[in-house]
């Protein structure tokens, strides 16, 4: 059967994200079609639209370590019922030959993006769960405001910014004067605040709040609507309005 | 002057000459024909050269169902399901009567039912399928079926 474009575009946007890859090889226009921005968009959207009738918009990810491999794994969980989604998946092998006792947390995630962070290398990746793409953010060149401090990234965020229809990630950095006895507060102060933007690939400054950060507990979250909250300190928790 | 809440009939001619008389109730379910009544088009029969008369009575017969106030949630379920258990001829035709007559809700159940028949499918079956003509090298297709070797698993 001989289906017209439009007919076809919207059959394309009931399908699963697996089959749409599949059929990117089918023809050239749909490969065009399913790898452009404003598809994705449309789809991603159709989903969710959809997908809450199902009452399936819930999901729990699932961030561990395996005891035996110590390998890092991820896998999601849908919240009702509670049941598994998707198999256990082992993080994209990004690096290599690195020492097992290296930490690498989930920073957060949104709309199927997953940001996660190792504290060996100082690496932040993008790792799409449905597509299995990821990305390495690049490093931050942006001159510090304490040059010859140590800066200690006390907090990182991950969130979508509907405004600008782009994902970005928050740091936190702090400085410690590189004398060990002058570093001694039990109270620390951000000093230099840095968004990254997917859109452009980049990083820039932006002001750091007035903020002190205290106890609380370890982790940093995702984010929601504009508002990005991260705080990995002693525990803090930082919150951030996006714009 | 409003004449929706009225017994206005509308007569429908298909693409194989059979008539169909319906409520306008029933008729505006379709977003075509409801701007035809609202423009004032509908008064004489209205010609669809591209929905043939069987095609043309199902959907009808959905309109009704669906404006059938006597009709439980359940049963509509049910009559929904039912109604999409279809040859593929019938499926094609449905599919292109409901987009042309614009029934939303039933648009999106027959998109959601045609999805689901080829989301597992081979890319040579869907061109098959669809009558696609494949207009990539063997070498270009190789690349791309290699960089998402995972969606063939």
């Amino acid at each position: 059967m001989a289906i017209p474009e439009d007919v076809m575009v919207q059959i394309l946007l009931w399908l699963p994200v697996v089959s749409l890859f599949r059929f990117k090889c089918v023809y050239k226009s749909w490969y065009a079609l399913t790898t452009h921005q404003n598809f994705i968009q449309n789809h991603f959207c159709h989903n969710l639209s959809t997908s809450n009738n199902n009452n399936m918009s819930a999901h729990f990810l699932v961030h561990r370590r395996d005891k035996a491999t110590g390998d890092y794994l991820v896998s999601s969980l849908s919240y009702e019922p509670l049941q598994a989604l998707s198999l256990t998946q082992p993080l994209p092998p990004l690096y290599f030959g690195i020492d097992r006792k290296v930490d690498d947390f989930v920073v957060g995630s949104c709309n199927g993006l997953v940001c996660h962070y190792d504290s060996y290398d100082l690496n932040i990746v993008l790792w799409n769960l449905a597509t299995k793409e990821t990305k390495v953010v690049p490093k931050s060149t942006l001159p510090r405001s304490l040059a010859f401090f140590h800066a200690n990234t006390k907090g990182i965020g991950f969130g979508f910014d509907a405004k600008t229809n782009d994902y970005k990630i928050i740091k936190l950095l702090c400085f410690h004067h590189p004398n060990p006895n002058l570093s001694s507060f039990q109270i620390e102060f951000i000093d230099q605040s840095e968004v990254y933007s997917l859109r452009t690939n980049s990083w820039r400054k932006v002001d750091s709040p007035t903020c002190i950060i205290f106890d609380g507990f370890k982790g940093t979250r995702a984010y929601t609507n504009g508002l990005l909250l991260g705080g990995d300190y002693v525990g803090g928790r930082v919150f951030y309005r996006l714009t | 002057m409003s004449s929706s809440k009225s017994n206005k009939i509308v007569k429908l001619e298909s693409s194989d000459n059979k008539t169909f008389e319906v409520e306008e109730a029933v008729a505006v379910q379709s977003e075509t024909l409801k701007n035809m009544v609202d423009d004032g088009c509908a008064n004489d029969t209205i010609p669809l050269p591209n929905v043939n008369g069987k095609i043309l009575e199902m959907v009808l017969g959905w309109c009704k169902k669906h404006v059938d106030e006597t009709v439980t949630g359940d049963e509509l379920n049910k009559y929904e399901a039912d109604f999409l258990d279809l040859d593929q001829a019938d499926l094609y035709g449905l599919l292109m009567a409901a987009n042309f007559l614009n029934v939303k809700g039933l648009l999106d159940r027959v998109l959601q039912r045609v999805a689901d028949m080829i989301k597992g499918k081979k890319p040579e079956e869907i061109r098959r399928i669809f009558n696609i003509k494949n207009d990539f090298t063997p070498e270009e297709e190789e690349e791309i079926r290699l960089e998402n070797a995972w969606a063939f698993d």
